[in-house]
């Protein structure tokens, strides 16, 4: 081969490479457009549109004391060693962006249930993560390793009563800390292994939370926000758990998100889907300069994109209810002690009031009429249903409003991103529990001013 | 200090290319014929460039392409490598550097050669989870020591340093620095 040639050849695939990008991609890993700010309250605005942190009576805490008598809370009722919870602590193992993965930091916080923490006063604690693609997403996943509430204590049996043992411990971020990990019981086991949503049982790990809205993600923004939201300010409830420890019945009483939503009942270890969450996005800079809201003081104002149905925001009754409505309602099983003699002997007697229990809900269920259905399973099964509709148990479930503002005769909404949205009012709720239908207007939920309201970028806006 | 080390480069240069005043002309028959190899070793971000803030060091392989140039001490080559570098998060960057490159034999009378070189080409860079996906340009520089290991092969030892430029583009304000050292085999061709 001549020199010639070779230098030819040499060009040639030189020649070959396509022309430059123009993405410089060695900036865009030292940057960060994408802030993910993590908050714990039902409202999306801060200082004056932010209900106060109420802390119930310690032994208060279980919302339905007074309405329910089958509560989860119901072999140690009022021990005087119970006290609220003081700090919450999270430990956070990933964040994907629909099926991306832009955070495998391993990120913990020790939150205390405080006015003045950025998780309660509506400034939100930062989360770190790396930036998508460009492009549309409609859900965050957070992937929740443990979710811990301290001041979890264990009670025993003594064969006439329980007494206090200890305090339960658990591991947090490698080092023993008082709590209980209510993530582990974030569960629903009542639903039928067949179904399609059976995959979507364990609501902390990831944690799917729909961006209302959409967060539309375009790197020529220099920022965008993407601001998540649990719903665990004033709406943390006590819990009982139950087992047995060496022959000895013992139960540990925790506190975790209220079970307004999907009740939790006596002897039940499962609390799933009962953690609220919702996301919503913006762009600082393009938003709505401020959008103010007139309405009764002490009530809600809540807004919600045009394209959105408002009854997925709300429930028709309360999970306590809606649950009571269904026929079918199997009791569980009482849990196996081991081999200590006394223990299996009461397991015999409770194990045979199972067997009768189950089978006067198994007539109840061949008596009633549910429409359209003849067999037992039919019946069963359409109970079951209209209890998962009632209690939005498809998709993302109950919805949590993305812009939420307690009103003190008006509401300022902040960093409304542009769009068109519908605005209500709605009664406060009472601790523990979310929006009714019958809060919205005796009822019938209303526009405020009627219509749906567009907010432009830089706008300032007066509704009605 | 430059200048004097420029000067320095320029007579060792000069010199190099008197070869028949070098005691090393039988040496050089190897040096003098068309080779191709592999390479294979830690690539890495440069040490304390903007780079190696968030990218973390791995292992790499190329393979390349040398052709004789007129004057003996020089030869011209063709380069190309995979290199993928994760970060502390979820970010990702894949290189495929596509460069030629001037080598030039120093010369040393020992058993072992040492060359240096310096080259420009181009460089596919991949960055997940953004997506991006384009060609840059870049530039490197590099030393390599080798020695025969009979009539065919040559081992040696390769460090490189590559510059992928960024800078012109709008908004560009890293380049990307990296490192690679490599042990590599080639062999002479008899084309």
């Amino acid at each position: 081969m001549k020199f010639g040639n070779i230098y030819l050849l040499l060009f040639a695939i030189l020649l070959l490479i396509p022309g430059c990008g123009n993405e410089p991609v060695f900036t865009e890993m030292s940057t960060n457009r994408l802030k993910i700010v993590l908050k714990g309250t039902m409202e999306s605005e801060g200082a004056g549109y932010l209900d106060t942190f109420s802390t119930p009576d310690r032994n208060g805490a279980s919302v339905e004391d007074s309405i329910n008598s089958n509560d989860s809370v119901d072999d140690v009722q009022a021990p005087s060693e119970d006290v609220y919870p003081s700090k919450l602590m999270l430990d956070i193992a990933e964040i994907r962006l629909g099926k991306q993965k832009i955070s495998n930091y391993r990120q913990t916080f020790e939150i205390p249930l405080d006015e003045t923490h950025p998780f309660f006063n509506g400034t939100g604690i930062e989360l770190k993560t790396d930036d998508p693609g460009d492009g549309t997403y409609g859900a965050v996943k957070i992937y929740f390793r443990k979710m811990i509430f301290n001041s979890a204590k264990i009670f025993k049996s003594t064969g006439n009563g329980f007494i206090y043992k200890k305090d339960l411990s658990v591991i947090f971020h490698e080092e023993t800390k008082k709590g209980f990990n209510f993530g582990g019981v974030m569960l629903n086991s009542y639903w039928d292994g067949l179904r399609i949503e059976a995959d979507e049982i364990i609501r902390t790990y990831p944690m799917r939370i729909p961006i209302i809205g959409g967060l539309k993600y375009d790197r020529k923004n220099d920022e965008t926000v993407l601001e998540i939201r649990l719903v665990i300010k004033n709406f943390i409830k006590k819990y009982e758990y139950d087992y047995y420890n060496d022959g000895v019945y013992e139960v540990i009483h925790y506190y975790a998100p209220s079970d307004w939503l999907r009740d939790v009942r006596a002897g039940e270890a499962d609390i799933g889907r009962n953690l609220h969450t919702v996301a919503r996005a913006y762009v600082p800079g393009k938003t709505a300069s401020s959008v103010t809201v007139s309405a009764a003081s002490g009530s809600y104002v809540i807004a919600i994109p045009e394209s959105e149905d408002i009854s997925d925001y709300y429930l028709t009754d309360n999970g306590k209810t809606i649950r009571d409505d269904v026929v079918g309602d199997f009791p569980q099983p009482p849990s196996y002690p081991g081999s200590y003699i006394e223990a299996v002997l009461e397991y015999y007697l409770k194990y045979e009031k199972y067997k009768n229990d189950w089978n006067t809900e198994q007539d109840s269920i061949e008596v009633e009429v549910a429409s359209g259905c003849t067999g037992l399973f039919d019946k069963y099964e359409w109970y079951w249903d209209r209890y998962e509709g009632q209690v939005k148990g498809f998709g993302f479930g109950l919805k949590i409003p993305p812009y939420v503002g307690l009103s003190n005769g008006t509401v300022v909404f902040s960093n409304m991103a542009p769009g068109t949205y519908k605005f209500y009012q709605v009664d406060a709720p009472s601790y523990g529990e979310l929006f009714l239908e019958g809060d919205f207007n005796g009822g019938t939920p209303t526009l405020i001013g009627g219509a749906s309201v567009t907010v432009g970028a830089h706008s300032t806006v007066t509704v009605p | 200090m430059k200048k004097h080390l420029a000067v320095l480069c320029l007579s060792v240069f000069i010199l190099s290319l008197c070869t028949e005043l070098s005691a090393a002309s039988s040496r050089k028959k190897y040096f003098s014929k068309p080779q191709i190899g592999l390479w294979y070793g830690p690539v890495a971000p440069m040490y304390g460039t903007e780079t190696a803030d968030y990218l973390e060091p791995s292992l790499g392989g190329g393979a390349f392409f040398r052709y004789n140039l007129p004057i003996d001490s020089l030869k011209l080559g063709l380069d190309s490598s995979y290199q993928q570098y994760d970060s502390e998060g979820v970010n990702e960057i894949r290189l495929i550097p596509v460069y030629t490159n001037l080598l030039w034999l120093l010369p040393i009378n020992l058993p072992i050669r040492v060359q240096l070189k310096g080259g420009a080409g181009f460089c596919k860079v991949r960055m997940e989870p953004d997506d991006i996906n384009q060609w840059d340009p870049m530039f490197m520089a590099g030393a390599e020591i080798s020695f025969p290991a009979g009539k065919l092969a040559n081992i040696a030892l390769r460090l490189d340093y590559l510059m992928i430029y960024e800078e012109y583009l709008e908004e560009g304000t890293d380049n990307g620095h990296f490192f690679n050292a490599g042990i590599s085999l080639y062999f002479n061709l008899n084309l």
